[in-house]
């Protein structure tokens, strides 16, 4: 009589439901390592010394299983999803931001512009001042840009947050192994740039560089 | 019927520069009777404080857009047949059938220029 027939029914519902609870977990993405060894070890205790070669596959199989799961994790906590959502993510947002506040600015003060022109057009004889209205309603139309550059980046700001969330997810769901990974593997320390490059930082963000009246002030 | 200049125009738009772009554009077309509204809730408490001969508006707006301003529009029986010109960046085909669906008088799509805002509009308020 082979071991699986002498296996008693509570044993093997004892597997089964194993077995289920392993199938649920990887359906819901809350598989961790700990538990897959711990499965293992359970199941060890109904194969005893001698496996069969069913048993040995299953084991086979698992083994295998606990070996993807683990470079998996090891690779998500290697891209350092936490660093995505603490820095690139909010400073691309706020660099966004900042392009749709300054295309405003730029946009009120080409439109505060042109108001003056039609202004001074109304002074002009009639067929200058046709000239000057013309070329205003060009500047008008263009001015149009405005909207649609700031609603497009509205989109790429909801599709950062929706990244940013779904980051925050892999965090919660791997911050042990992210904080595993980062204490193993000290960030190197970026090659800070040296002469004038360390001081290319481009344009900074409203109220973080240094303002025309604070440059004043060292001249004075 | 020659369309009087000083008929009084709604547009609405909760971008302030897109606004302050249809009224100079309108005013270039010597419209100068214009009102502003920068939702569709505060363009529907203009409308029913104040006769408007033509609403022009955004569709992407909060808390009520632009479609639901023309749906209100249409289901009130002093307004319904008021002209309503959409102008938005909504581009895509289905926009364009749901608004005409819902009563819209013409459609623009952003960005636009004079020429098209004039020639809509005498589509639907006659020549000028």
């Amino acid at each position: 009589m082979s071991r699986d027939t002498v296996m008693s029914n509570t044993s093997k519902d004892e597997i089964r439901q194993l077995l289920n609870d392993l199938h649920k977990r990887l359906e819901g993405d809350d598989l961790k390592i700990e538990q897959l060894s711990e499965l293992m070890d359970q199941l060890s205790r109904f194969v005893g010394d001698q496996p069969t070669g069913d048993q040995k596959r299953l084991f086979g199989e698992l083994d295998e299983l606990s070996g993807i799961i683990r470079k998996m994790k090891s690779e998500i906590a290697s891209l350092r999803p936490d660093d995505i959502k603490a820095e690139y993510i909010p400073n691309a947002t706020d660099e966004l931001d900042a392009i749709v506040n300054a295309t405003a600015g730029a946009t009120h003060e080409i439109l505060d512009a042109m108001d003056a022109l039609e202004e001074f057009a109304t002074t002009l004889p009639p067929e200058q001042a046709t000239i000057v209205t013309d070329a205003t309603m060009r500047v008008y139309e263009a001015c149009n840009f405005q909207d649609i550059t700031g609603q497009r980046t509205t989109k790429v700001i909801k599709a950062l947050k929706a990244i940013e969330e779904r980051v925050e997810g892999l965090v919660t769901a791997f911050g042990d192994e992210i904080a595993k990974y980062a204490a193993a593997n000290p960030k190197a320390k970026k090659k800070e740039p040296e002469g004038e490059e360390s001081l290319l930082n481009g344009p900074q963000l409203e109220g973080k560089g240094v303002s025309q009246a604070d440059i004043d002030a060292m001249f004075n | 019927m020659a369309v009087d200049p000083n008929m009084p125009i709604l547009i609405v738009d909760d971008y302030k520069t897109m606004l302050r772009i249809i009224r100079n554009l309108l005013r270039q077309l010597n419209f100068t009777n214009i009102e502003e509204a920068t939702d569709g809730s505060m363009a529907l408490r203009k409308l029913r404080e104040a006769p408007f001969s033509l609403v022009i508006s955004d569709w992407n707006m909060e808390p009520m857009t632009g479609l639901q301003l023309l749906k209100e529009v249409r289901a009130d029986a002093k307004l319904k047949d008021l002209p309503f010109i959409m102008i938005t960046a909504e581009a895509k085909t289905e926009n364009v059938v749901m608004a005409k669906k819902a009563g819209v008088s013409n459609y623009i799509v952003k960005p636009f220029n004079a020429e098209t805002l004039k020639g809509k509009m005498k589509t639907v308020i006659g020549d000028f």
